[in-house]
């Protein structure tokens, strides 16, 4: 009996594979194929990349970085309270629940929604997608610090309560100290994440290098687009490896263990 | 004798409504009065002290503390210092129930209260430690920290919940004179957890044995020996 369930569900599951397969068009061979030869028309057209764009273009990626560095110290700055007032060691339920639903739908919505909410509310530009990389911080963020901080061993906590500390000490003496390699090494992730992501919300009028992607586009100028692709890897894949080197040093698995002078 | 310092009358606990772990209870501490806490694992040694504490709650019966606000301190199993902080703030913590002005929000801590963690840091013999991280110093050296975090409070009663256990037993010995002694020349009434008969019989005044959630044999420690002990946990004498 189990045996012929396992393969009326094996034989369901191919049913339902082919036929997504084929109403995306996976199964059309010939649409296929003229695909990549659209990709090798398109390889063709980029190269070789047109320096006369390189000044726009470092322009635009210097404002992704600043909508990046902005977004994510507003979004740090928002989210310390925040992720404390979630805190289930600290404040009632009456608290927390209401700030992590509140939070959890900050997460739901995805960065590029919020910038076309903020393009429409703000109008075009970095402004709107360093609001978006902002309020997107702060629902990750928040998330992961209150996560942190609900870790710190409650032995502490009880001590402090004994010493008679307030919730406001509690958070600032044993809370955030404790966690301090995860705050600061979660700020650097998202840091990391906000860079990449930034180059993106332009494709919806959100200000940055993607933004001069999207006009290259619609101008045909794939030289100058290649350009842009090359420069913005190479400042984002830079970026990668600085803040991850820095971010070694605040995770505690990944430090070297060291001599300590008696 | 001592003014009594903690009555307990009939404290019964159970965790999530289960059995009760304590079951009608009933102690007595005086003033500067030194008691070791006996029991097997899991016979709610650790469940009375954060009763006594406030750190658990409800309970039924009678917890009587005659104490000023703030003046217990408390020293846990796994010792819980902020292991970002040096030794010295750590020992500043016992302060916070005092006020500290705004500077305090900064981490900048009334001269007065920096110049008592000082004093304390020294009496403990861990002056030299004060600038260490707490995630830096040894089993030894953190289990005096928390004792001088403890005792920065200014406590009439601390409770201390088998402290030295993770120590070998010469460090154990010292950190136990220190704190006997501190606890001495300051007044301070101790009620500590403890599996050592050893420890307990050379740093207590008096001994409460626990069993079935209450009290089943409370005696001077100086009448404390291991036959008499393992027939009353074990049920036979297997020393």
């Amino acid at each position: 009996m189990r045996r012929i369930e396992k393969s009326l569900g094996g034989l369901l599951l191919l049913v339902a594979l082919t036929y997504s397969a084929q109403r995306i068009g996976l199964l059309d061979l010939s649409r296929l194929s003229r695909g990549f030869g659209n990709l090798g028309e398109l390889v063709y057209e980029v190269l070789p990349p047109n320096p006369a764009v390189l000044p726009e273009t470092l322009m635009a990626l210097l404002e992704t970085i600043q909508m990046a560095l902005v977004g994510t110290f507003i979004g740090f700055t928002l989210s310390l309270p925040l992720s404390t007032l979630g805190l289930r060691t600290i404040f009632p339920s009456i608290v927390t629940v209401p700030i992590r639903i509140v939070l959890s739908i900050i997460r739901t919505i995805p960065a590029l929604f919020w910038a076309i909410i903020y393009v429409i509310a703000v109008g075009l530009g970095p402004l709107a997608g360093t609001l978006a990389i902002a309020t997107y911080t702060v629902g990750y963020l928040s998330k992961l610090y209150y996560e942190a901080f609900e870790s710190v061993d409650t032995e502490i906590l009880d001590t402090l309560r004994c010493a008679g500390a307030s919730k406001f000490s509690l958070i600032r003496f044993a809370i955030i100290p404790e966690s301090m390699n995860a705050l600061v090494s979660q700020l650097l992730f998202i840091f990391e994440y906000n860079i990449r992501s930034s180059a993106v919300l332009g494709f919806v009028g959100a200000g940055g290098v993607g933004f001069l992607m999207v006009n290259f586009i619609e101008r045909l100028q794939y030289q100058s687009l290649s350009t842009t692709i090359v420069s913005t890897l190479l400042i984002v894949l830079f970026i990668d490896l600085a803040s991850s080197q820095i971010r070694r040093r605040y995770l505690p698995q990944l430090q070297r263990p060291h001599m300590v002078r008696a | 004798m001592a003014p009594e310092i903690l009555r307990i009358r009939n404290l019964t606990f159970s965790y999530d409504g289960g059995r009760p772990i304590l079951n009608g209870l009933n102690l007595e501490l005086g003033e500067g009065e030194i008691l070791s806490v006996m029991g097997r694992s899991g016979s709610g040694k650790t469940t009375l002290l954060k009763l006594i504490a406030g750190l658990l709650y409800p309970y039924d019966g009678e917890i009587t503390l005659k104490i000023l606000k703030n003046r217990l301190g408390y020293v846990p199993q796994q010792i819980g210092l902020v292991s970002n902080l040096t030794a010295l703030q750590n020992v500043l913590l016992g302060s916070l129930g005092r006020p500290g002005g705004y500077g305090r929000i900064l981490g900048i801590f009334p001269e007065e209260e920096v110049e008592k963690a000082y004093k304390l840091l020294n009496e403990l013999g861990i002056s030299e430690l004060a600038d260490r991280k707490a995630a830096l110093l040894s089993g030894g050296e953190r289990q005096r920290v928390a004792v001088g975090r403890a005792l920065m409070q200014e406590p009439q009663l601390l409770l201390a919940d088998e402290f030295v256990s993770d120590l070998d037993v010469f460090n154990a010995m010292e950190v136990m004179k220190i704190t006997r002694d501190l606890c001495r020349r300051k007044n301070v009434s101790v009620i500590m957890t403890m599996h050592d008969a050893f420890l307990v019989k050379g740093f207590s005044d008096r001994v409460a044995v626990i069993g079935n959630g209450r009290v089943i044999r409370d005696f001077p420690a100086s009448q404390l020996d291991t036959e008499s002990l393992s027939k009353l946990l074990v049920g036979d004498a297997v020393v």
